[in-house]
């Protein structure tokens, strides 16, 4: 681990905790540099849920991700959310904490879904005022991600990356930068990838997600369901070439693989991120023309509708829940 | 309200309406002025996706939580039923745990069940206890000296607090134990038609201890006095509450007390005692 990164400690690669590798990764302790959990999962939570959040808390660094502050709604985020945030930040000692440049519903409605802002000046001051609230009221380094979108407005007059940069810049906060979410986000509405990762302001980075997705044709589905695409590689290695190590997180939410396959995504992310930092102490990239070419055409491609189940993607994957309980089975 | 918030105050409405919005006017109508198309989808396309996935969200959401409950309905049944919950209820807690709150309360209300309608809805009360009890806050277990320092004539007013992971729940059917045959079918993808069972009442405790979840039946007398004090009620007017529920007098329920108190302690029903002002 190393000093970097707006104060925040550099993890190395690390993984989405999820309930599927629960009794593996807490017996076999693999080679995982930091782990994330989903806030909301563990947020005023005793019984197992508590009780797995403190076997991860004994061995490894652990990192908090949020998916349901909704900062850029028409309400001001809850204070008894922030109150229940605030008590786990305390209880992990998480380095900084997370959510989404997004808003989750309106009228006391709460979607369970981020839903895309609209990148207007008005709208960089109220995520930005909020923003800063939250850090100083949880204490702890704040950070926002960019969202994969499926919907633009008519009413935004910013690009997204200058959006996300002047909120970041007003609010003092840092960056979850999300990858796959720049490629899915430009395949959705036409964008330039490459453009997006070089317009981001690297400096204020303190994480970053890799995903898998699904490609319906007409549009893609931020799914976390597979491995990370070819093209969402070469971004991460040109973010790295830009930003430095940055913490780097391997998303897999739905799908869940054995363990080993998940295990080979963060040895394939420490490879690229080995190759970027190596062209980047050298002063060069491991894009050249070609692969430049490559991505943006990845993102421009349309492989025909694909046949896929038509089906509801938690965010930030399954919950702990009593589903599947067989009262008086268990030992005690 | 601002702009943004009148376009998210729409779009909220859209994304619960039941129907595909690439069918409604209105949705078309309002995605065209307020949102833009892609090379590939309408404006009224892309809404349409976060429209369906809040639906598949959180139908998936309540067929984890309630297995039994599909499971007595069948799917096409249980469809109707969740559908129709989703677009009476407004989801407000980020907790999807908490979307079930109301789905007994609803399925009480659904006369087109028949015959499984009190079925369907002691199953859903059962598995939203489930629910609750199984991430409720962890409790400090009851300090014995606690119980041993209140002085005898202050037991009357004793208000005994109970493990927040504790439900009590007095049931007209055996779900619990149709609940187990309901999911060991699911695991050897059992299609056959399912024997809905005849009503048996019973009183319940659905109680979480060391991380697991227990169903403890309980004597109809101590069901209600552990009811009544779960209200906050304390010991003497508890008793009172418990003799009259149960047509017994107070003083055949004394007789129980210390059996039930050592037990409901060796249990961690109680994790505290609080002596009340008369």
């Amino acid at each position: 681990m190393t000093e970097a990164r707006r104060g925040s400690p550099e993890l190395g690669v690390g993984v989405g905790l999820r309930v599927p590798h629960y009794g593996r990764i807490f017996a076999e302790k693999p080679r995982i540099d930091f782990v994330e959990v989903i806030s909301e999962n563990f947020m005023g939570a005793g019984g197992r849920p508590r009780h797995h959040l403190e076997r991860a808390l004994e061995l490894y660094p652990l990192v908090q991700h949020g998916v349901s502050l909704g900062i850029g709604g028409p309400e001001e985020p809850s204070r008894a959310y922030l109150e229940s945030l605030r008590e786990l930040v305390r209880r992990t000692k998480t380095p900084w904490v997370s959510d989404h440049f997004c808003w989750c519903g309106a009228g006391g409605a709460h979607l369970h879904d981020l839903l895309p802002l609209p990148f207007t000046p008005a709208l960089v001051r109220t995520v930005a005022d909020r923003a800063r609230k939250i850090q100083d009221f949880l204490g702890v380094p704040f950070a926002l991600e960019n969202t994969s979108s499926y919907l633009t407005y008519k009413a935004s007059t910013l690009p997204e990356w200058e959006f996300i940069a002047e909120v970041a810049e007003r609010a003092d906060i840092g960056l979850l930068f999300d990858v796959n979410n720049v490629f899915v986000t430009a395949y959705n509405h036409g964008l330039d990838p490459l453009r997006f990762v070089e317009a981001v302001p690297v400096e204020r980075i303190v994480q970053i997600h890799l995903a898998g997705h699904t490609n319906l044709g007409t549009h893609i589905i931020d799914t976390h369901d597979g491995h990370v695409v070819d093209a969402v590689w070469d971004l991460y290695r040109l973010t790295i070439e830009r930003a430095g190590a940055v913490s780097t997180l391997i998303e897999w939410d739905d799908a869940i693989p054995e363990l080993e396959v998940l295990l080979a995504e963060v040895e394939r992310a420490r490879s690229e991120r080995d190759r970027a930092l190596d062209a980047r102490r050298r002063g060069g990239s491991t894009l050249d023309a070609a692969v430049r070419a490559a991505v943006r055409a990845a993102a421009r491609a349309n492989p025909g509708a694909n046949a896929v189940e038509r089906r509801g993607f938690p965010q930030g994957g399954p919950r702990e829940s009593a589903g599947a309980e067989r009262p008086n089975e268990a030992a005690e | 309200m601002t702009d943004a918030a009148a376009l998210q105050a729409r779009i909220t409405t859209f994304l619960r309406r039941r129907k595909d919005l690439t069918h409604d006017e209105e949705a078309r109508r309002f995605a065209e002025e307020h949102l833009g198309a892609s090379e590939r989808l309408s404006a009224v396309e892309q809404l349409e996706i976060y429209r369906e996935q809040f639906y598949l969200r959180h139908t998936a959401s309540l067929v984890e939580d309630f297995p039994g409950v599909g499971g007595i309905l069948g799917q096409s049944d249980w469809d109707r039923l969740v559908w129709d919950y989703l677009a009476s209820v407004t989801p407000t807690s980020f907790d999807l745990g908490d979307l079930g709150a109301g789905f007994a309360a609803f399925a009480e209300t659904c006369d087109w069940l028949g015959e499984r309608r009190e079925l369907v809805v002691d199953m859903a009360r059962l598995e939203y206890a489930h629910t609750e009890v199984f991430d409720a806050p962890n409790a400090t277990p009851l300090d014995p000296g606690k119980l041993g320092a209140v002085p005898d004539d202050a037991w009357e007013q004793a208000c005994l607090v109970t493990d927040p992971g504790l439900r009590l729940l007095g049931l007209r059917y055996p779900v619990l134990a149709l609940r187990r045959a309901i999911l060991e079918r699911a695991e050897r993808a059992d299609t056959s038609a399912l024997a809905l069972p005849a009503p048996k009442a019973g009183c319940f405790a659905v109680h979480r201890r060391n991380l697991a979840i227990f169903h403890d039946e309980l004597a109809p007398n101590a069901f209600a006095l552990l009811s009544a004090l779960g209200r906050g009620e304390p010991l003497g007017r508890a008793c009172e509450s418990a003799a009259r529920d149960g047509g017994v007098s107070v003083e055949s329920l004394g007789a129980e007390l210390e059996h039930w108190f050592a037990t409901w302690a060796a249990h961690g029903y109680v994790v505290d005692v609080v002596i009340s002002p008369k």
